[in-house]
Parts: structure tokens; sequence; C-alpha cells
């Protein structure tokens, strides 16, 4: 055993590659051409890069926190108590957990948004959902390897289906609208950069599952390796959408991706975005899982709740906020919440604890 | 452990039957009546709409029945249709709507961005103008046993012949560009009634969508070789004959083209004064040109038919510019190429915007004869 969790429960370091892919590619990859569009218009992929930059920046804080501490202790729980005292550090532990919970519950929400928008305009989606949450419960309950399962398959379906399909719409493209490049004010790349970073919200899930990473020293490249690839899909995919759609266009649609392939047109399947959307409930169930599984986890060694229990707890609250957000309009509420919560986390709590760790190995130098 | 397998198993089986059985939404083709053409005219201050559905209840044979029906507005013509059939009525399988000249006189915005918005519609969706009536035009393909004949005819002139390719998607691409202006085909019937494709309408995006100008086969062929490849479009070259021993057209089929642009603006002040350099290349295929030995050699005939292109390509910009309309996209080339660049201030230098097309033309042997 070269981790801390026993062999029975951890999984190799590449896996840290899948999971780090789930929890930075969240439920944003269909529409976020949309949101970063606004402010930059067709300068939006520069700020996907420097979002990228940013988050790559992030791995590599998290990385040097966790190194400060000792092997036992390098998980987010145990930082925020060594760092915050043991009040304020289960204050901000129990904080973090609602905001995992709450970004499960917004990936889900948006989810069936799609499914009642896109493919059963007439129907309630709640048993969709009900079914959703089912599958979530059996893979959580698994532990942590199952749920790294599922991260495997989220990773792979997309990327199976949605590369080849993008090579088929490449004769449709009007490469042109990407010039001139740089022709926005870097106030408004910055507006829009800051937007993209919504994306990656989910990034401190890499403190939560680190123990459970074997062999620790060679999970670094993984993760590395996991912000390049979504890089390069957001990359990809907002590059499509500015070349593919016209600026007023875009603005227009809420589903860049979705409306993308909504013009392809196989001999014997004519709506493949149907077929993507139902495809892309793996990734989904891999987004809901990863976050509900490391909100327990860390619930588990907060207040010392039983894994399962608090597992229940939270679907109850999951049922709780879709029940209370029936229309758009609440549902947009809680992920502007969500997103504003998320920018705090992303710009002042990882950052604070780079600098404390900075910090504190000098202390314990001195002692 | 056991005990938890116990549960564990049975809870994802049924899990996931139950996802597989929810999406059971399933309709049968002989069930329901598929729309699959539809038409906008107007009659009288209201709407009037038709469609073609297709009828598959016997093997190998479909039958084509049409309904229509007048409303105040353009889109509620599912649940009026609806009052006047057996089944249910889906129009998730519309592939082509056409518009009659008095509906697309008025603005065809809205209804575009009605398109736009269902994710009923496919982005396939073709579009087009008919010369008078859509109605007719859909009651004249009846007999064709085919539903779907307006929208096949369209996709094989695009493909075949003179017409520039469009769908729903790249028709709102264009309504929505500011630096371009929407075109659709246009169809109409001969004389015997048969539906017929003729060329091009072109509309001003500026003003929500208005048709300006109707253009024949010719002019949709210089737009489709200004916007994409040209290939397999045919055009009557006028000949000179003096002594009048031939017929006074010859044929030409274009193998392959392509037109590049150059940007060659000046600033004139602050100023900019846009100017454009068209390129195009071309293979073509003549057919029904005096032999070589009896007259003229084959550089001059090149020569000619160069000039005749680029003169015919320099009229249609003309045309465009001084109508105030963009189908080319010359907007949204100069957007790529000024910094600065805005709407209206191109569109308000258009009309005198600068262009210079040289042709290069490379005629092609065809048949045997050596």
């Amino acid at each position: 055993m070269n981790g801390v969790v026993s062999d029975k429960f951890s999984v190799s370091p590449m896996h840290l590659l899948f999971v780090m892919y789930v929890s930075l590619v969240s439920s944003g990859t269909m529409s976020f051409q949309h949101d970063i569009a606004f402010s930059a218009g067709h300068d939006a992929w520069i700020s996907v890069i420097i979002a990228t930059l940013y988050i790559a920046l992030l791995v590599w804080m998290m990385f040097f926190i966790l190194n400060r501490q000792k092997q036992e202790q390098a998980y987010l729980v145990s930082i925020n108590n060594r760092y915050f005292g043991k009040t304020l550090g289960t204050a901000v532990n129990l904080i973090l957990i609602l905001y995992l919970v709450i970004g499960s519950f917004v990936a889900f929400r948006n989810y069936l948004q799609i499914i009642h928008v896109w493919v059963f305009p007439h129907s309630t989606t709640w048993p969709i959902g009900l079914f959703i949450l089912l599958i979530v419960y059996y893979a959580i309950s698994g532990g942590f390897q199952s749920v790294t399962g599922l991260c495997l398959w989220g990773t792979i379906s997309i990327f199976i289906f949605i590369i080849p399909q993008l090579i088929t719409v490449a004769t449709r493209l009007h490469l042109d609208n990407i010039l001139p490049v740089f022709n926005h004010p870097i106030a408004e790349i910055a507006t829009s950069s800051k937007q993209m970073t919504h994306e990656f919200t989910r990034c401190e899930i890499l403190l939560i599952a680190y123990p459970f990473i074997r062999e620790q020293k060679k999970a670094k490249r993984w993760a590395y390796w996991a912000v390049l690839v979504c890089g390069l899909l957001y990359l990809l995919l907002s590059m499509y959408a500015i070349v593919y759609f016209s600026q007023g266009q875009l603005e227009q649609i809420s589903w860049p991706t979705l409306s993308l392939f909504s013009t392809l047109d196989y001999p014997l399947m004519q709506r493949m975005e149907t077929l993507l959307i139902t495809i892309w409930i793996v990734k989904i169930l891999a987004i809901i899982s990863l976050g509900l599984w490391a909100a327990c986890h860390s619930m588990k060694l907060t207040t010392k709740t039983k894994q399962r229990t608090s597992l229940k707890i939270f679907m109850g609250v999951i049922v709780i906020l879709l029940y209370f957000t029936k229309n758009e309009e609440q549902a947009q509420m809680v992920t502007n919440l969500y997103s504003s919560v998320g920018e705090y986390v992303l710009f002042l709590y990882i950052p604070l604890l780079f600098a404390i760790s900075l910090f504190m190995k000098k202390r314990l130098k001195e002692e | 452990m056991g005990c938890r397998v116990n549960y564990k198993v049975p809870l994802l089986i049924s899990a996931l039957s139950l996802l597989l059985a929810s999406c059971g939404n399933e309709q049968v083709i002989d069930q329901i009546e598929l729309v699959q053409t539809a038409g906008y005219d107007m009659d009288d201050q209201k709407v009037l709409t038709s469609i073609l559905i297709g009828d598959y209840s016997e093997k190998e044979k479909t039958r084509v029945k049409l309904l229509t029906t007048t409303s105040n507005n353009s889109y509620d013509m599912i649940p009026l249709l609806n009052f006047k059939t057996n089944n249910p009525i889906e129009y998730g399988q519309m592939r082509m709507m056409v518009f009659g000249e008095d509906y697309a006189q008025r603005n065809i915005g809205p209804i575009l961005k009605f398109l736009g918005q269902d994710v009923s519609i496919s982005g396939n969706l073709q579009l087009a103008v008919a010369n008078n009536k859509a109605a007719e035009l859909l009651a004249a393909t009846i007999p064709a046993h085919d539903p779907l004949f307006l929208m096949d005819m369209i996709l094989q002139n695009s493909d075949k012949a003179n017409l520039p390719h469009s769908d729903l998607q790249s028709i709102l691409y264009n309504f929505y560009d500011e630096g371009r202006d929407v075109f659709l085909p246009h169809l109409s019937l001969d004389k015997d009634k048969n539906a017929l494709s003729d060329g091009i309408v072109l509309f001003k995006d500026g003003s929500g969508g208005k048709l300006v100008q109707h253009k024949g086969n010719k002019e949709a062929l210089w737009l489709k070789m200004l916007l994409e490849n040209g290939k397999n479009g045919t055009l009557e070259l006028p000949m000179e004959d003096v002594n009048n021993k031939r017929e006074p057209f010859a044929f030409m089929q274009i193998v392959t083209s392509k037109a590049s642009f150059k940007n060659k603006t000046t600033m004139i002040g602050t100023q900019p004064s846009y100017a454009v350099d068209v390129k195009l290349t071309a293979k073509v295929v003549l057919k029904g040109i005096p032999d070589q030995n009896s007259g003229a050699d084959g550089t001059l005939l090149q020569t000619k038919l160069e000039k005749y292109i680029s003169d015919e390509l320099e009229q249609f910009i003309r045309f465009c510019c001084k109508a105030g309309i963009d189908p080319v996209g010359f907007g949204s080339f100069f957007r790529g190429k000024v910094r600065g660049w805005s709407a209206s201030e191109f569109y308000a230098a258009y009309p005198s915007m600068k262009s210079n097309v040289t042709a290069n033309v490379q005629i092609l042997k065809s048949g045997t004869q050596k």
C-alpha cells in the first residue's frame, strides 16, 4: 500500500485523469459558448485559454498545498481544520459540502432542463430525474472506485461521440469569423474569462480525492493532463461555435453545442442531438456521483456521519431543491448563486489556502 | 456484503429498465400525420397555411394529402390542422417550407426566429419562395407521389445545377450576421403547371427580412460562384455571329470554380474607402462553340470568356451594392480585415464599394473529338 487509503478503495494515478476531467468538464459544455460570447464576441476563445491557464495554476497551487501536509493528513477537511482552527474549519467544511451538493444539483437540473426542451417537451421530467438519482445512489454506495469507473465512461463516451461529429461539420465553417483577433478590449475578455471559470468551479475535488490515489507522486502528471484535455475540448467547442454560428445567432441560442449537432443528418438517424443528449446521461451520472461522493466523504470526515446516511440526506436536499425550482428563473437563480460562490472558491479560497501553506511551512521549520 | 448485493442489484436493474421504459414516447408511422412540406401565403390579411402529408399506410405506395387552413398568425397551423385530421399531426420531420410571394413581401424575420427556436425543426429544413401562391405550388407536386418533391428538387439543383446551397442553419446564420443578407431559392410553375426552380430571391435583413428582388438562374450561378464551388453550374453563353449561321448561344458547364477575395481598402482620413479584388478561377466545358480551325483560336475564346464572366460578376456585385443588399457577405469579409468595422458605417458606404473582378478560366476539352 503506497497511499493513505487501503488498496481496496484507492485507484491508480492514471484514474485521476478521469476524476479531474469529470470535475472540470461540467454540465455547461452544451451552453458555455453562449455565455462567454456575450462579452468577448468572437474573441471568446482567448478567454477559454486564459481560464484554462488559471485552472492549471490552481491545480499547481493545490498540489503545493497537499505537499505541505503530512501524507496521512493531505485532504481538504484536515487542511481546513489545521489552517482555520476546529470551529472555523468545520464551518468552512460544511459550506464546501453544501456547495458540492448544490453543484451536483445544478448539473442535474440543467440536464433535466435539456431533456425537457429538446427531447420530451410535453411530458414531465421528474420520472427520469428519479431514476438518475437511483443510479447515482447505486454508484456512490459502491464507493470511490465505482464512482471513478463512472468517470471513466463519462470521459470516454463524449470523446468517442463528439470528435467524429465535429469533423463532419468541418465543411460548413466560416473561418473568417475568428478575425480580427483581439478586437475586444482587455476588460471584455477578462469578463468573459471570469465567466469561463464558472465551468471549472469543481476543481477543488482534487483536494478531496487525493488520498484515494495510489503512488501520489505520479498523480500530478495526470491532473495536468486532465486540465490540458479539458482546455482543448473547451477551446475546440468554443472555436467551432464561433465559426459555425454568426455572432448574432450565437447570442440567440442557448445550447450551441446541441444546435451544432442538430444540422447533422444521416440516412437512418436524422436528429443527432437527441442521441447526443442520451449518451450524455453517462457524463451527467458521473458529474452528480462525483460531487455527491465528495460531499458524503467530507461529511464523514467532518461530523463522523455515516456515508450512507449523509448520501440519503443529500439526495433529499436535491429532491427538495428540485421541487422548489419549478421554473427556469428559479433554476437560473440557483445556478447563479452556485457560480458566484464558485468564484469565491476559485479566486479567494484556494489562493488563500496556498498563501497560508507558504507561511505554515516556515512556522513548522521554526518549530 | 451479501446483504448489500441483494438490494443493490435489483435496484440497478429496476432503475435501468424503468429508464428505458420511460422513454417510450413511440409513434407508429401510419398512426400519425407526418407533415413533410409546408407553405405559407397571405390571404386577405390572414395567413393561409398548407401542408403536404405523406400517407404511408400502404406498402411501397405513398399517397400525398394536401391540407390548408387560415389563421390570424403564422404559428398555430398544427392545432388548426389537427381539427381536420383523424390522427395527430407531427411536424418533427418537416423538411421543406415554401413562402408565397405575398407572404415573403412582408417580413420573414419573425417566422425565421420562430423556426430557429423550435427544437422540433431540423437545421436541415429547406426554405424557398414561390412565384405566386405556395399552396398552388404544393398542389402541383401531388401527382409526383412524393411529399418531399420540392425539397429534393432544391437539393438536386444545389448539387447539380446553379442554386447556391442553403438550409435553415445557413439561412439563420445569414439572417443574424450583421455582415450578410439572406437569399432563398425561388420556385415557380411552368405553363404545364409543373414545379420549376428558377433562381433566387434576395432579402434585406436590416428591415426584418424583406424580399427585395428576384434573380434568375444565371445570377444564382454568379452568387454560387462567389460563395462556394460553382461545380456543375451551367450557363448559356451569347456568341457573336455576324453571318447568323449558328445558334446564337453556346453552352457552358462549370467543372469547378473558386473565388478568393482580397481586401484593397484604403483610408481616406479616418474614413475607410472599401474596395475588394475578387479573383475567380474556374474550369469549364464548352459545347456548341465553332471549330477551332474555322474561326477563333483557343486563347481568343478564353480571353472572351474570362471577360464575359468577370463583367457579369462585376455587374452582379454592382447590382447588390446599389440595392444595398449583401448576399455575398462583403460586410462579413471586411469585418475580418478592417479593425473597428461597424455594420452601420459599412452599409452607409456599401453602394460606393469598389470591386474589381478578374476571372481565370481554363477550358477543358470534352467528348471524343481531337
